[in-house]
């Protein structure tokens, strides 16, 4: 690397370490050259631009290395479905830990926190029990539900699109994410009213279970609503038709001559 | 007849450039993104992991070849890989040309190229 500045040099070091962002047979097929084109560009950056250009070089690379890593890994789980069913599956499994926690706090939001409330003692104001009960005993429940919920969804959300862009079984993973968002919200409102059923609330008391497990259950039928509108916007666009999916969501190559064949 | 049929698709700004870069002689990487450069300024810029996912995506429709590894003696004496045009990439090279001509006619006709 001739005539390169210290900041040039870093750079093509930080941008070697980039390229382990991509998959591992890219990388071998193409990281070496890769490095090399960096580096040539950085020396021009360097030259024409100082640490400006060299600068702005990498911030531009870092967007180009995420962008393409992504597409790359995308890429190839298409070619190799069963190995994304896999991946997706495990995303799935991690989407029902996400639901599980978060059906947890309904629940017990809903059910055990109210008996318990009615006999509960507040702890001594100024210690951490109290600090800890005002959190969960008001809006914080609510809060941390549909983070968890939004969590959840956003996961769920992208296994599916990624599904849908990568194996050919896209319809199958779409089923499965209208059925497993319409579940959570139908398990949400069962789970609050079967505690309602069988822990009645005493009377004059108000229902702070039902309350705190209002916001997420009606953020659950928001996201319900959207995932069925992304649906409608991908089968619109036909990218739930495995043939119709190439590189970059592109149409693919022909030329005349394979055409007019 | 290298004519656009109406099922030829478009393509990539990132694949057309290459293309055209190509179409003067083998080039490695570097000399890619030179030539690209040359065309179009600072108007269109591609990086290397947009550079060589093309090449690879290329290599793989059959659009271009990889020739030898030899150094480029206007850079250094590192060893680079060079790329060349292929029959097929030179076909749909045409074509794209071809599509892009009709649609400028299309734009003059309309007068929204200011030289109609």
């Amino acid at each position: 690397m001739r005539g390169q500045s210290p900041l040039a040099r870093f750079c093509a070091a930080a941008y070697r370490v980039l390229l382990h962002l991509y998959p591992p047979r890219f990388r071998r097929e193409y990281g070496a050259e890769m490095a090399q084109l960096f580096a040539d560009l950085s020396r021009d950056a360097d030259q024409r631009n100082g640490t400006t250009g060299v600068l702005a070089l990498f911030v531009r690379a870092v967007f180009d290395t995420l962008q393409n890593s992504i597409g790359e890994w995308l890429t190839i789980m298409r070619k190799h479905w069963g190995k994304t069913l896999l991946t997706l599956t495990g995303l799935a499994a991690l989407g029902g830990v996400w639901l599980f926690m978060f059906l947890w706090m309904i629940v017990y939001s809903s059910i055990f926190l109210v008996p318990w409330d009615a006999t509960f003692t507040r702890p001594p104001e100024g210690t951490l029990a109290q600090l800890a009960n005002d959190f969960f005993d008001g809006p914080g429940m609510s809060i941390l539900s549909f983070v968890v919920l939004a969590v959840n969804a956003t996961l769920f959300a992208r296994a599916v699109r990624a599904g849908a862009e990568t194996t050919t079984l896209p319809w199958k993973f779409a089923i499965a994410g209208v059925v497993f968002v319409a579940g959570s919200f139908a398990l949400v409102t069962l789970g609050i009213q079967l505690g309602a059923f069988v822990w009645p609330f005493p009377v004059g008391r108000s229902d702070p279970g039902f309350h705190r497990s209002l916001f997420p259950g009606l953020m659950c039928l928001v996201s319900f609503v959207l995932y069925l509108k992304l649906l409608s916007r991908f089968a619109r666009q036909g990218r739930l038709s495995h043939d119709n999916l190439t590189l970059d969501g592109a149409i693919p190559y022909k030329t005349t001559s394979e055409n007019g064949r | 007849m290298d004519a656009p049929t109406e099922n030829s698709a478009p393509l990539t700004p990132a694949v057309l450039h290459i293309l055209l870069a190509l179409a003067a002689g083998e080039r490695h990487g570097y000399a890619i993104m030179q030539q690209i450069r040359q065309f179009t300024g600072v108007l269109f810029t591609i990086g290397p992991g947009t550079l060589y996912r093309s090449i690879k995506q290329m290599l793989e429709q059959g659009l271009i070849a990889e020739a030898e590894m030899r150094a480029d003696p206007a850079l250094d004496d590192e060893r680079r890989r060079y790329y060349k045009l292929t029959g097929k990439g030179e076909r749909t090279l045409r074509a794209e040309l071809a599509r892009l001509d009709a649609l400028l006619r299309i734009a003059r006709a309309h007068g929204l190229m200011g030289d109609a």
